[in-house]
């Protein structure tokens, strides 16, 4: 199979057994890679009655057609476990090298279940895949456990995911990395390998990815590189990076740098100066760094040069680690490269914990946590010293950090006496940067997405473009990109999840697709894929795919109980408290009333939000209603 | 027509190896970083990337140690290469370059040394560059401080004490003449 290694690994860490499973072409062919494996062998494999720290929950490691090649920015990887944050599904997009160095060694995915009794890696060198002993690994950080393996293997070309104390210590926010700095965040995937003492796997690939066409495949390769940087705003990323979006989302008339856990959206004046790319440039660049075959390189390497985190250096600052920042009310760039440091190594998500330890800044700050419950730490807005500490209190499960390492919305029902108020998570996962006040796709994509609210499920950013030729390009009804009205937004979401789906299916980054004027997507995937594979998979088959993927993972939803109509809300803060810039509220009618368009455009029942058994069929998923209406006993 | 080189700025790598992927794409028709001629070295703790590739010496090591006389240099347009006939696969030129420049293939289960032929004047490397990092140019003294500097990069990061006592001698001998 052109496109394709062939072969799914599975690693059974309670048996110690190592099973190689032909890929079957229909799987290939209905659930495109990446994510959309992972979707179906979570469905199939994992069930309602399987606890997330259970043996048999699965950990899927997978990759798309395009990963591996020539495409750019098509270096990544995709791990769908059942999600420690929500309990439900749960994936998480990384970048670096790892997951071409795993389609290299010649797997398409890599399903590890059960329980290893003690610390273990594995290591895979191409055929040869071996558990091996880890107790000398654990308790390390990501850092030190990837050189130490590298020294181990004795090869420095080795590609390395691991975990570290986070992950071991079962924190709700821990998160796998390779590179030092491509994590694999949001989707609780950190604790479920920590849960199985799988400390690290280890990948060596020297196998080669195949095409159906290589020529036809290399010429369309060259027109979609052309094309891409036709757009304007992916020559900003590539320069700036992320950081280049504050002042964008500074513009905005609302803004939506969302400050101070989510009270303020604009940044005043001279914090914003600080905070510009600009500035990040002038003081610490070095220079631009990139994810395995991509040429946007949107990660820079940054080193501080004097002040007290002078000498501070490393990959891979971006929105989040100034958006997060921003939520603890740090303005300081100099800090958020220290910051991103200290989360890579400790191996935990850059958002989860800043958003408990903002919500505990805000509780504090109202004086329902105090100096005794947080152990002596003062935890003002912007105490730099607390944060670095408490990050490393959460990894290691240490004092106050035990409350916080459970997630945000678990430390808030513990601690009770109102502090709910100020939480910003649904579905039990924490809330990115964006402020989904400013715009009502925004609010709506939020709300519905598979894995908590998450930017990176309904992909809004046509939304901030705002113009009537891009619906047209696109297909959108009239009006639906303008972020004030309320029309058209479920159809908006809609898009913006095929787009986003299929990204992390064929595996590549959101970035040059759904993320930069769309100028990569749906027609440009089929082109692709085609010579490829030599299928002759068209646009439609290919957005059916997305459709039956996103239709499997909200069925998986419901059947963990968490994907109903309810369960697709927005925090309080957003519907009831206005920010300082008159930036209007979501009203709770209004986000009801879009809900009900994204149901509808979505063909699934308006009153529960739950998949019809029609669009279920539609999309050769009967099996997947029989299962709903037996386990859940309704009638779809 | 003039001879030309390929010098590299490790300032502007950012460490992607779309260059490695484009090199086995062009040569053999699949992706596989592990059959290209170029190959980027990572310092992932130091943030160091040096894409390296043949720098056809003046005096090429490989050569030397070739025990089947496989490797030679043409007069003319200088560029070292190796016949495949003759490869016996010995590994003895990729121990001994400096920049670990020659990539062991297999080619009809028979391991063999392969070398950058520069894709017969156009090399790919430097088209799917987005930064620039890796560029063809005309052999005079600007280029060869550029590749100088593209060496002692390499050379220190993976071998710094080495870097310090050799690389000296060593840079004298790969004068392109």
């Amino acid at each position: 199979m052109h496109g394709w290694m062939g072969t799914i690994l599975r690693i059974d860490l309670t048996e110690e057994t190592i099973n190689k499973e032909p890929l079957s072409e229909d799987l290939a062919r209905k659930y495109v890679g990446g994510a959309g494996f992972g979707t179906k062998i979570l469905w199939e494999e994992v069930g309602p009655e399987v606890k997330v720290y259970d043996p048999e929950n699965r950990l899927i490691f997978a990759v798309g057609p395009l990963n591996g090649t020539l495409v750019p920015s098509s270096g990544r990887f995709n791990i769908v476990t059942k999600s420690a944050l929500t309990g439900g599904f749960g994936d998480s997009s990384v970048g670096g090298s790892w997951g071409p160095e795993m389609k290299y060694a010649g797997y398409d995915a890599i399903i590890v279940q059960g329980k290893a009794e003690k610390p273990v890696y594995v290591w895979i060198d191409d055929d040869h895949v071996e558990i091996r002993n880890a107790d000398h690994l654990w308790g390390k950080d990501v850092w030190r456990t990837e050189e130490v393996l590298r020294e181990e293997i004795g090869d420095p070309s080795v590609a390395v995911l691991s975990i570290g104390p986070a992950g071991e210590n079962l924190v709700r926010g821990a998160c796998p990395v390779c590179n030092r700095s491509r994590v694999g965040g949001w989707g609780g995937s950190g604790p479920v390998m920590g849960s199985k003492n799988l400390k690290a796997i280890v990948v060596r690939g020297t196998k080669s990815v195949t095409f159906a066409d290589p020529k036809g495949f290399l010429a369309r390769t060259d027109e979609v590189i052309k094309e891409m940087w036709e757009s304007p705003s992916l020559k900003g990323l590539s320069e700036e990076g992320m950081p280049g979006l504050t002042p964008v989302f500074q513009e905005i008339p609302t803004g939506t740098n969302c400050s101070y856990n989510w009270k303020v959206a604009k940044l005043e004046d001279d914090k914003f100066e600080q905070c510009t790319p600009a500035y990040l440039k002038e003081t610490q660049y070095v220079k631009s760094k990139g994810c395995f075959s991509c040429p946007v390189h949107c990660a820079h390497w940054l080193r501080v040069k004097e002040g007290k985190y002078a000498g501070t250096e490393g990959e891979g600052f971006e929105w989040n680690c100034q958006g997060e920042s921003f939520k603890m009310g740090i303005f300081n760039q100099e800090f958020m490269t220290k910051f991103n440091n200290v989360v890579n190594y400790l191996g935990l998500d850059i958002d989860e914990p800043a958003c408990s330890i903002a919500w505990a800044m805000e509780c504090y700050e109202n004086g329902i946590l105090t100096k005794e419950d947080t152990g002596g730490l003062e935890l003002t807005w912007g105490n730099e010293e607390v944060v670095l500490e408490l990050l490393h209190m959460i990894a290691y499960r240490k004092g106050f950090g035990e409350l916080l390492a459970e997630g945000t919305y678990a430390a808030a029902m513990k601690v009770g006496k109102g502090s709910e108020r100020y939480l910003n998570t649904g579905k039990g996962n924490c809330e990115a940067r964006w402020d989904h006040r400013w715009g009502y796709g925004w609010a709506l994509s939020q709300a519905v997405s598979t894995r908590g609210p998450d930017h990176l499920k309904g992909c809004m950013v046509p939304e901030f473009f705002d113009s009537r030729e891009m619906e047209e390009a696109l297909g959108l009804p009239t009006n639906s990109l303008n972020c004030e009205l309320t029309e058209g937004k479920g159809e908006l979401t809609v898009y913006g999840e095929r787009m986003s789906i299929l990204s992390d299916s064929v595996t590549m980054c959101k970035f040059p697709t759904v993320m930069n004027h769309t100028m990569i997507r749906d027609v440009t995937w089929a082109s692709l894929i085609k010579p490829v594979t030599g299928w002759d998979i068209t646009t439609e088959e290919i957005i059916e795919c997305a459709d039956r993927i996103n239709a499997l993972q909200k069925a998986y939803n419901v059947r963990c109980g968490i994907g109903t109509r309810g369960h697709d809300f927005l925090p309080r803060r957003i519907h009831e408290d206005p920010i300082d810039t008159s930036l209007p509220i979501i009203p709770r009618d209004v986000l009801e009333k879009m809900k009900d368009d994204y149901y509808a455009a979505r063909g699934w029942d308006v009153s529960t939000g739950i998949p019809t058994r029609k669009s279920l069929e539609k999309l050769g998923l009967k099996d997947v209603a029989d299962d709903l209406e037996k386990q859940l006993n309704l009638k779809l | 027509m003039e001879n030309r080189i390929l010098v590299v700025d490790p300032n502007k790598c950012t460490g992607c190896r779309t260059c490695e992927i484009a090199c086995s794409a062009f040569h053999y028709e699949e992706c596989n970083p592990r059959k290209s001629r170029v190959k980027v070295f990572k310092h992932e703790v130091a943030g160091v990337d040096v894409p390296t590739m043949c720098q056809n010496c003046g005096t090429p090591i490989c050569r030397s140690v070739c025990p089947s006389k496989a490797i030679a240099k043409d007069k003319d347009s200088g560029k070292v290469s190796i016949d495949q006939e003759a490869c016996i696969g010995c590994e003895f030129c990729a121990f001994a370059c400096p920049f670990s420049a020659t990539t062991i293939v297999e080619v009809e289960g028979k391991r063999k040394a392969i070398l950058c032929d520069l894709c017969g004047g156009e090399p790919k490397c430097v088209k799917y560059c987005e930064t620039g990092a890796i560029s063809f140019v005309k052999v005079d003294e600007a280029a060869e401080l550029q590749r100088k500097e593209g060496m002692k990069a390499i050379l220190y990061h993976t071998n710094p004490n080495a870097a310090r006592m050799h690389d000296s001698r060593i840079l004298a001998k790969t004068r392109v003449r």
